[in-house]
């Protein structure tokens, strides 16, 4: 059995988790599940084979709990999905118009996230949220380079499509 | 010449771009560990004690060498001790240096504290920038935000009141119709009676002008009327003539 260092696994990966959850999902509570959720995932996937790269196996853990967590708002009606803290606003050099004009492309696209299936939402994000490479991606999910091609195309047609609709409406 | 972004581009580049406190914060990778510990069902002294074994183990290696080198250090240290010189005079040493090390060491000194205050105005100051600009920034959107929202009402509620004025005003309109068209009809009801009254009178009226006619027709005349009438119709021809 992996004898793992769990204090140290968490100081050393712990940012990486808390952007991605962040990044994600826009508020301190539900980052702060996201990121405690992932690392038992971790866990349990470490009890079940070897974990050669931690910080791939983090991301992918993570995209996948905020998404779930995501699509988890969307269904509640009563939470409303745009919870952004303000302490979390500062601009330098930003006009505010522009700062919420980003904001809600941002709630756009998280929005457009939850509703897409699981698999073709977490290629997206890690493509182009953690900026990983192809043969990572499908290495990470088990499937083929191919394959990560095709649900990222997908991904990137159904969500162009939900932006527009939401920006003309 | 660069190809204009579309939508998702944009949202993309937000979505990445988005601030992101630093964090974790402490308390919760402390209770990530406590749970990530209690889950794997190891006591935390247990787990300490594997994990300075298993930090121990890769540098078994090691060991021989660090030993060698300690080992040479000191010697090399003993060798040095004996073989160094006598100390010299340590009195005569310290008054010889000791003012030329107190000047040297007050002029670093304010060297030093000079460079301390600028980096510390200097810091201050850009700090200080910062702190108004962000609050100016969350103050415009925090501001920009409740002037949409109160103007949204605003608008929603222009838009109802329109929209009860125009209603009212078709039940009106649609009311007064209803109203002209009865007062039409019933106009038209009497209008039909009582042209059929001043027929039926006027019918009478004809009927009975007839009986007269015809009775004066067949009416009889006596004879000396006769007469004084062929007079009067002699007296009427010789002054015609």
């Amino acid at each position: 059995m992996q004898v793992i260092d769990w204090q140290a696994v968490v100081n050393k990966h712990g940012p990486i988790v808390w952007n991605t959850a962040y990044r994600l999902l826009g508020n301190h509570t539900d980052a702060a599940d996201c990121f405690q959720e992932t690392f038992i995932c971790a866990l349990e996937v470490s009890r079940r084979q070897h974990v050669r790269s931690f910080p791939a196996l983090l991301i992918r853990l993570a995209t996948a709990r905020a998404i779930d967590r995501l699509r988890q708002r969307m269904r509640e009606p009563n939470i409303s999905t745009n919870i952004a803290d303000c302490a979390t606003v500062p601009s330098n050099d930003v006009e505010p118009f522009q700062q919420i004009q980003a904001q809600e492309l941002a709630i756009g696209l998280r929005e457009a996230l939850s509703q897409l299936p699981p698999q073709e939402a977490q290629v997206f994000c890690l493509r182009y949220l953690n900026n990983m490479s192809y043969r990572l991606i499908a290495k990470e999910l088990g499937i083929k380079a191919n394959t990560a091609g095709v649900l990222l195309h997908r991904a990137r047609t159904k969500l162009k499509e939900h932006l527009e609709k939401a920006a003309v409406t | 010449m660069e190809e204009p972004k579309d939508i998702l581009d944009k949202a993309i580049e937000a979505l990445a771009n988005t601030d992101v406190p630093p964090g974790p914060p402490q308390e919760l990778t402390e209770a990530t560990v406590a749970k990530l510990i209690e889950a794997a069902d190891i006591p935390q002294d247990e787990f300490k004690t594997i994990r300075f074994i298993d930090r121990i183990k890769p540098m078994k290696g090691l060991i021989k060498y660090a030993a060698a080198a300690v080992l040479l250090i000191a010697c090399g240290y003993t060798v040095g001790r004996l073989s160094a010189p006598k100390t010299p005079d340590i009195e005569q040493l310290r008054s010889a240096i000791e003012p030329a090390i107190r000047e040297n060491v007050l002029q670093e000194m304010g060297q030093y504290m000079q460079v301390g205050l600028a980096s510390g105005y200097a810091q201050l100051k850009d700090e200080l920038q910062q702190q108004y600009r962000r609050d100016l920034s969350n103050f415009a959107i925090q501001t920009l935000a409740a002037s949409s929202t109160v103007t949204n009402q605003r608008l929603q509620e222009l838009i109802d009141s329109i929209n009860t004025a125009q209603t009212q005003d078709r039940q009106w309109f649609a009311s007064s119709l209803n109203q002209i068209e009865h007062n039409r009809r019933q106009d038209k009801s009497q209008l039909a009676a009582g042209l059929e009254t001043l027929a039926l009178q006027t019918e009478d009226e004809l009927q009975r002008t007839r009986q007269d006619m015809a009775q004066l027709l067949i009416y009889t005349q006596p004879d000396s009327i006769g007469v004084d009438k062929s007079n009067n119709l002699n007296n009427l021809n010789e002054r015609n003539k």
